[in-house]
């Protein structure tokens, strides 16, 4: 059997009926959709107490607010004085046209209508002796309370975050851009799971051709259902072969909303309370929403110190076992005498130990993420702390090899895209092996294929570099390392091609 | 595919070969921080790094790694050479000149003469020699030339001046200074 799964056989092309619920609109059809379905309700009723005015009202039980159904719905079909007054299709235009006290009531059609919308959370009205059916939205909004985004902390910044219901965010992103220029457009993704995903971008700033190919391929996932942000994340990306994200995926909506302003477009996922804000630069991917709230100058500082912890994390490791292993006379005499004495009855080889620590570093951080907070932060200090000052004096692993390992794992946390992170992560083993293999060659040639790589990526037809590269036949333009005072930031990015570049006077 | 695979294996090849067939452990290494010289006739080097002394015939010494793991020496690392210690009847420029040119050890360490005696006896009477070394340049004032400085001054001006070194019990001293001359190439 193959590393990567069993070979693949060619097999039948997934059946898309169209419509999924065929044959015409019955109270039957719609009980046969939903046979064997506990959930599912169904009640006769008489207009006006009339019982020649027979409706079939139907329901899916916790997908739609009882008290909605009881007062915006039932009352009106018992007490409205008028139905009983006008005949069953005078009825129907009545409660189609007002006689509900609901927002959203609208007639449906056919059977696959009917269905979905008992499955979004309504309440379809049956009229049997008409063959037609109203739809009245009586959804439930139970969900999580918005909360403090805590995967992405600021101080001088807003404290909400996104949530699981796509309408919330897209609230949470309104009341921060009231322009109608805001545009939310929405697809259904998954055919079991009919998820929705919004697009939003700024009419007239975005570039319509970026809105226009995450259109296309919103509309082109053809999958059972979109449940995570994989789901969405790898079917909209240009390549799948990168441990990069293309992506930035963030809780905060006032970051969104920032770089709609930018000419970003931003997908919003009903049942993940993330955005996703693309195309994904790596300047992106290193900025913190913080930057913007702090004094300029100290911004600049800590993005040039993120950047430095970003090659820290990266090469440090690498570097350190070249170093010790094919050019020790980098090494200062009396750190060279201090890493000796130290892997004096060191049983493993330097490579081996940087290797197997980088690990390590690895497994106790995932154990502390899959365990409850407490239980988490245990983990990690009985694994940081005890195992490892355990294993230094148990001459397991050698001091100098621990403190290198640990100080690119901390500078690895400085970078704010924890995705971005994995990928670093994932190229400081890949060129720690090379560096063990062919010293500082390796290291170079390995650092030359990851900027050749990341220079090959792109996203949405920018550069994944951008600001360190630009579009073909561009000018590099902007800040990267050190940023500038906002009031001097007139243009938004070049690389965004936003078709209207002036951001301020 | 296939003519990817050969390359890649091609490459790593390559690179394994550039990059000195593997590494070495510096655990298992010593490094040489001072080298005592001695000749002519048979020349004899003698090594002290990390406490241990070592001492070479020239011919073993020029054999390599290999040569010495056959005396039983450990491997002896010559880039953290920081002394070089001269004896009476060493031609000083000949020796600085492969010092320098030698493309591990440099020239980055300092010269200092031995008169009255093999400069390996030096060695063994003080096994501490490369810390009292130190020592004397950094608080007793002496000032011993770098091999590039030293290199230098014989290439520029024909001569250098370099501190000489002696022997009274246990102590190590340096007694003045010599000035070293060679003639016009």
């Amino acid at each position: 059997m193959p590393i990567f799964g069993r070979r693949r056989v060619p097999g039948q092309p997934h059946p898309r009926s169209q419509p999924i619920f065929s044959g015409p609109l019955t109270g039957d059809n719609i009980r046969r959709a939903f046979d064997r379905c506990v959930d599912f309700t169904s009640r006769t009723l008489s207009l006006a107490g009339d019982p020649q005015k027979e409706v079939l009202l139907f329901a899916v039980e916790g997908m739609v607010r009882t008290e909605r159904v009881n007062d915006y719905v039932l009352r009106p079909l018992a007490q409205d004085p008028a139905l009983a007054a006008l005949p069953l299709e005078g009825c129907f235009r009545r409660l189609a046209s007002g006689g509900l006290y609901n927002l959203s009531v609208s007639p449906v059609e056919e059977l696959d209508q009917a269905v979905f919308a008992l499955l979004d959370g309504a309440v379809v009205l049956f009229f049997p002796a008409l063959g037609r059916a109203l739809r009245c939205a009586v959804a439930t909004e139970e969900k999580r309370s918005i909360s403090d985004p805590e995967d992405e902390p600021a101080v001088k910044a807003a404290k909400d975050s996104f949530v699981e219901s796509v309408r919330t965010n897209t609230s949470l992103v309104r009341r921060r851009l009231r322009s109608v220029a805001l545009r939310v457009e929405e697809e259904i993704v998954g055919r079991q799971s009919r998820t929705p995903v919004d697009v939003l971008y700024l009419d007239g700033v975005a570039d319509p051709e970026t809105v226009a190919q995450v259109r296309l391929r919103l509309r082109n996932i053809d999958v059972d259902g979109a449940l995570d942000a994989g789901h969405i994340e790898q079917y909209l990306c240009d390549t799948l072969w990168t441990p990069f994200p293309q992506f930035l995926a963030t809780q905060r909506p006032d970051r969104l909303c920032a770089n709609l302003l930018s000419g970003r477009v931003a997908v919003l996922v009903d049942g993940l309370a993330v955005g996703f804000l693309l195309p994904g630069t790596v300047g992106l991917f290193l900025a913190a929403q913080q930057d913007r709230a702090d004094n300029w100058m100290v911004s600049a500082c800590l993005t040039a110190l993120r950047y430095a912890a970003l090659l820290t994390t990266l090469f440090l490791p690498a570097l350190y076992v070249a170093a010790v292993l094919f050019h020790p006379e980098m090494i200062p005499l009396p750190l060279a005498r201090s890493i000796i004495a130290a892997k004096a009855d060191v049983p493993f080889g330097t490579l081996f130990e940087a290797l197997m620590l980088l690990l390590a570093f690895e497994v106790i951080q995932e154990a502390g993420l899959r365990l409850p907070g407490n239980l988490g932060q245990t983990v990690s200090i009985l694994g940081g702390l005890v195992v490892g000052s355990a294993a230094v004096e148990a001459k397991i692993i050698s001091p100098a090899v621990l403190i290198v390992v640990a100080l690119a794992g901390i500078a690895g946390y400085t970078i704010p895209s924890q995705d971005f992170a994995g990928g670093v992560r994932l190229w400081r083993l890949l060129l720690t092996l090379a560096g063990g293999a062919f010293g500082l060659l390796g290291v170079a040639l390995a650092a030359v294929v990851l900027v050749g790589h990341l220079a090959g990526l792109e996203c949405f037809g920018v550069a994944y570099l951008t600001p360190f590269a630009a579009n073909g036949g561009q000018q590099v333009e902007g800040h990267a390392l050190f940023r500038v005072p906002i009031p001097h930031v007139k243009l938004r990015p070049a690389a965004l091609k936003s078709r209207n570049r002036r951001n301020q006077r | 595919m296939k003519k990817r695979s050969v390359i890649g294996l091609w490459g790593l090849a390559l690179m394994g070969l550039l990059s000195g067939c593997g590494g070495r452990e510096l655990a298992n290494v010593t490094l040489v921080q001072t080298v005592a010289v001695d000749g002519p006739g048979p020349v004899t080097l003698t090594a002290a790094g990390d406490g241990e002394l070592y001492r070479l015939a020239a011919e073993d010494a020029a054999a390599g790694q290999e040569g010495l793991a056959a005396l039983g020496v450990r491997r002896l690392e010559t880039t953290h050479i920081q002394q070089l210690v001269l004896g009476p009847d060493v031609d000083v420029a000949e020796c600085l000149w492969q010092e320098a040119t030698h493309r591990e050890s440099g020239y980055g360490a300092t010269v200092w003469l031995r008169r009255g005696g093999p400069a390996g006896d030096l060695l063994e009477t003080a096994p501490d020699l490369p810390q009292r070394l130190v020592s004397l340049e950094e608080n007793g004032g002496v000032d011993a030339p770098t091999v590039l400085e030293a290199l230098s001054d014989l290439t520029c001006r024909g001569r250098t001046r370099l501190p000489v070194l002696a022997v009274e019990g246990d102590q190590v001293l340096v007694t003045g200074y010599e000035i070293v001359e060679v003639s016009p190439r």
